[in-house]
C-alpha cells in the first residue's frame, strides 16, 4: 500500500517527460482548409482540360464506349506538373467554374432552370448575411435569396423549415404558408408540393440497438386542408425519399423489431408497405426522375459478388447489379446513371456517364481534365443533365462543371 | 462482490508497464515527419464489401440527431463499416493498455498507448482480445476481430476507432492522423454518419472531415445549435 504514492508518482513523472519529449502536435497536423478571412471578393475561376480537347465522351457526339465490367482507364494520367489553364473566357469543355470564395459554401443545389445554383452560407462581399444565395451557373456575384434553409419545393419556391417544436412552410420571402405540429423534425416534400411527411417517433416501441436510428412512423400532412394521416407500418432507418408521384415514400431500414431489412415502400394512400429487396447494409438508394427504378449500393454481403451498385424496379422486379463502384446520380432522362469511381488511384475524381440500357460507360471528365475533388459526395445533377455542381474537398467552395454544351 | 480495487490495481499495472515501454519504443519514432504518424486500422482497399466510412469523427449529422452524451455530441471517433470476423490491425507502434477496460465502445475493446502521449481504441469488438496489458504490439499486427455495438453481427458491424490523450481524457479527430486515403474510404457511399451538421448561424464552422474539434469527455454539449441542418 506505501509503495502506491510512490508508483503514481514515477508513473506522472514519465507521462509528463513523454508529454514534454514528444514533437509538438503541429507535427502531424494537416493543412486545413479555411475561409480567409475577412470578404474576399469572388473570382471567377474557370477551369479547362490540359489534355486533348474534351471532344469524346460528349452525349450526342459519336463516343467510345466501354462494355459493362471494362477496367480501361478513361484518360491519360494526370500531369501534376503541368498548368491548369484559368480564365474568364472560354468554351472548352469539360470547365470548371468556381462560384464561391474557399471556404464558402455548403449544400449546393440547382436552380429549376439549371442557369443558377442555390447554396447556404454567408457568400456575401460586404453583406454579413448566412442564408440561401444563388449565383449563375457560369459565375457571378452572389445574391441573397433568403434566410430560412430547409427543405424546398423542387421550383425552390417553398421551404419547409424547424422552427423550435413546429416545422413551418414558407415562401422564401417569409410569408408563412403552414405550419406542421412535427417537433421541428425535418420535413419532405414531394414534387407534387401539395403535402408534406416527416418521420415521427414511434413511442413505446423497444429500441433494439442504440447503433440504429430510432423506430419511427410516416406522418403525412395535406397543406390544403391540414389533415394528417399516419400509416400504421413502423420503421427503424435513417431517411426517407418521395416517389415523383407524391404518394409513394421509399424507407431504406427495417420494421420495428429491426428484422427484415432493405428496400421499403409505403403507400401513403392505402398504408401498404411492401418490402421490394431484402438484405441487410443497402446504402445510398436513389429513385430515378420518373419513378420507375431504384439505383442503391449493397454492403457486406455475405455473397461477395453481391456487393456493389444494383438498380430494381419500384415493384421489386428486374433487379441487377452494374458495373460501376462509387456515388451515382440519376441522369434526367432517367436512362443513364452519371457516377463518381471510388476507389480509384487517381489524385483527381472523375465523372462518367452509365447508360442502363447496355452498360456502356463513357467518360465525362477525367481525372486532371479539369482537376476537382468532390467533398463529402456532395454533388448534383443540373436539370438539363449538362453539368454538375459540387463543394470542393480542395478549397472548400462551390464549383460547377460543365461537360455538354 | 467489488472487484474495483483488484480493477484499479491492473489497470495501474498496465498503465505504468504501456507507459515505459512506449517511452522506450518513443525513441524509434520518426523524427518530424509531413506524413501522419499512424497506419491504417484494416487491410486492403476501401469498398462496398471490404470497409468504408460508415461515420465521420465530430459532428455528423449522425451525432447530432443521436447525440452521444458523454461525448459533448459529438462523434469521437471513426467508423470503418466492416463485416464481423475482420481483423483488426494496430495503428501504430506501442504497448497494450487495456483490455476490455471502462472506457466504453462495448461489448470488447482495446487500447494501446503510443509514443507522444497518444491511445489508440479500438471498439466494439467481436470477441476479448487475446492481448495483455503490457504487451508490446508494432504497426500492422493482428490484434483483434471487428464485431458490432449489439453483439450479435446483423445490425451494424463496424469498427469504432478513437484517438486519445490527456491521458485518455479527450479525442481528437483520427483523419490527420491516420494514412488513409480517406477522400475515397467512403467507397462513394452517402449517409447520416458521413454528412456534417451545419449551424445554420456560423454555417463555415466543422464541415469537413479535417476540421472537427478535440472532445473533452463530460464537457458541454458542443453541437445544441438554434438553427441547423440537416
Ligand atoms: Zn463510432
Amino acid at each position: 500500500m506505501r509503495r502506491r504514492p510512490a508508483r503514481l508518482a514515477a508513473l506522472l513523472l514519465v507521462a509528463l517527460l513523454l508529454t514534454a519529449c514528444v514533437p509538438g502536435r503541429e507535427a502531424v497536423t494537416p493543412r486545413l482548409v479555411t475561409p480567409p478571412p475577412g470578404g474576399v471578393r469572388p473570382t471567377i475561376i474557370v477551369l479547362t482540360s490540359t489534355a486533348a480537347p474534351a471532344t469524346t465522351g460528349l452525349p450526342g457526339a459519336p463516343t467510345p464506349t466501354l462494355p459493362p465490367g471494362a477496367t480501361r482507364a478513361p484518360t491519360s494520367p494526370p500531369n501534376p506538373s503541368a498548368p491548369t489553364r484559368a480564365s474568364t473566357a472560354t468554351n472548352t469543355l469539360p470547365r470548371a467554374t468556381k462560384l464561391t470564395r474557399d471556404g464558402c459554401c455548403a449544400l449546393p443545389r440547382w436552380l429549376p432552370d439549371s442557369a443558377g445554383i442555390a447554396f447556404y452560407g454567408a457568400a456575401g462581399q460586404i453583406d454579413p448575411r448566412a442564408g440561401l444565395w444563388r449565383v449563375p451557373q457560369g459565375g457571378g456575384t452572389p445574391q441573397f435569396l433568403s434566410p430560412l434553409y430547409g427543405t424546398f419545393s423542387p421550383d425552390l419556391g417553398l421551404v419547409a423549415y424547424p422552427d423550435g417544436g413546429v416545422t413551418r412552410l414558407a415562401r422564401l420571402d417569409g410569408v408563412v404558408l403552414a405550419t406542421l405540429p412535427n417537433g421541428g423534425r425535418r420535413a419532405y416534400l414531394p414534387a407534387t408540393s401539395d403535402r408534406v411527411a416527416w418521420m415521427a417517433p414511434a413511442n413505446g416501441v423497444p429500441v433494439v440497438s442504440t447503433s440504429l436510428d430510432p423506430p419511427f412512423q410516416i406522418t403525412i400532412m395535406q397543406l390544403d386542408t391540414g389533415a394528417i394521416s399516419t400509416p400504421p407500418a413502423i420503421f427503424i432507418g435513417e431517411t426517407i425519399q418521395w416517389f415523383p408521384d407524391g404518394r409513394r415514400i421509399l424507407v431504406n431500414g427495417r420494421d420495428s423489431r429491426a428484422e427484415h431489412p432493405g428496400l421499403w415502400v409505403l403507400d401513403t394512400v392505402s398504408g401498404a408497405a411492401t418490402l421490394i429487396v431484402e438484405s441487410p447494409w443497402l446504402e445510398s438508394p436513389l429513385i430515378s426522375p420518373d419513378g420507375q427504378r431504384i439505383v442503391y449500393t449493397a454492403t457486406l454481403q455475405r455473397d461477395a459478388a453481391a456487393n456493389g451498385v444494383w438498380i430494381v424496379n419500384a415493384d421489386g422486379g428486374g433487379r441487377q447489379r452494374l458495373a460501376l463502384t462509387g456515388g451515382y446520380r440519376w441522369l434526367p432522362d432517367s436512362g443513364a446513371l452519371l457516377h463518381i469511381p471510388a476507389p480509384t488511384d487517381r489524385p483527381n475524381d472523375e465523372l462518367w456517364r452509365y447508360n442502363l440500357a447496355d452498360g456502356a460507360r463513357t467518360p465525362l471528365v477525367g481525372a486532371g481534365q479539369p482537376p476537382f475533388t468532390i467533398a463529402q459526395n456532395e454533388w448534383e445533377v443540373a436539370p438539363d443533365g449538362k453539368a454538375i455542381v459540387y463543394r470542393s474537398a480542395t478549397d472548400g467552395a462551390i464549383w460547377s462543371l460543365r461537360f455538354a454544351p | 462482490m467489488d472487484h474495483r480495487p483488484a480493477r484499479r490495481r491492473g489497470l495501474l499495472t498496465g498503465l505504468a508497464a504501456a507507459l515505459l515501454l512506449t517511452a522506450l519504443l518513443s525513441g524509434r519514432t520518426p523524427a518530424r515527419a509531413a506524413a501522419p504518424p499512424f497506419g491504417a486500422p484494416l487491410a486492403g482497399s476501401p469498398g462496398p464489401g471490404s470497409w468504408f466510412i460508415g461515420q465521420w469523427y465530430g459532428n455528423t449529422a449522425w451525432a447530432h440527431d443521436n447525440p452521444y452524451p458523454a461525448g459533448q455530441g459529438l462523434h469521437f471517433g471513426v467508423d470503418f463499416n466492416t463485416p464481423c470476423g475482420t481483423t483488426v490491425l494496430a495503428i501504430g507502434d506501442g504497448a497494450v493498455f487495456a483490455v476490455d477496460g471502462p472506457y466504453g465502445s462495448a461489448p470488447h475493446s482495446v487500447v494501446i498507448a503510443h509514443a507522444d502521449g497518444l491511445f489508440s481504441l479500438y471498439g466494439h469488438l467481436l470477441e476479448r482480445a487475446t492481448l495483455t496489458p503490457g504487451q508490446v504490439v508494432r504497426v500492422g499486427d493482428p490484434i483483434a476481430r471487428s464485431g458490432d455495438p449489439a453483439g450479435r453481427c446483423d445490425l451494424d458491424p463496424h469498427l469504432h476507432l478513437e484517438i486519445r490523450r490527456n491521458m485518455m481524457r479527450e479525442t481528437t479527430n483520427p483523419v490527420p492522423l491516420l494514412r488513409v486515403d480517406w477522400h475515397r474510404a467512403t467507397a462513394g457511399i452517402r449517409r447520416n454518419g458521413t454528412t456534417f451538421v451545419r449551424d445554420l448561424d456560423n454555417p463555415a464552422r466543422w464541415l469537413t472531415i479535417v476540421d472537427q474539434p478535440d472532445v473533452l469527455f463530460g464537457g458541454a454539449r458542443l453541437n445544441d445549435y438554434p438553427r441547423s441542418w440537416p
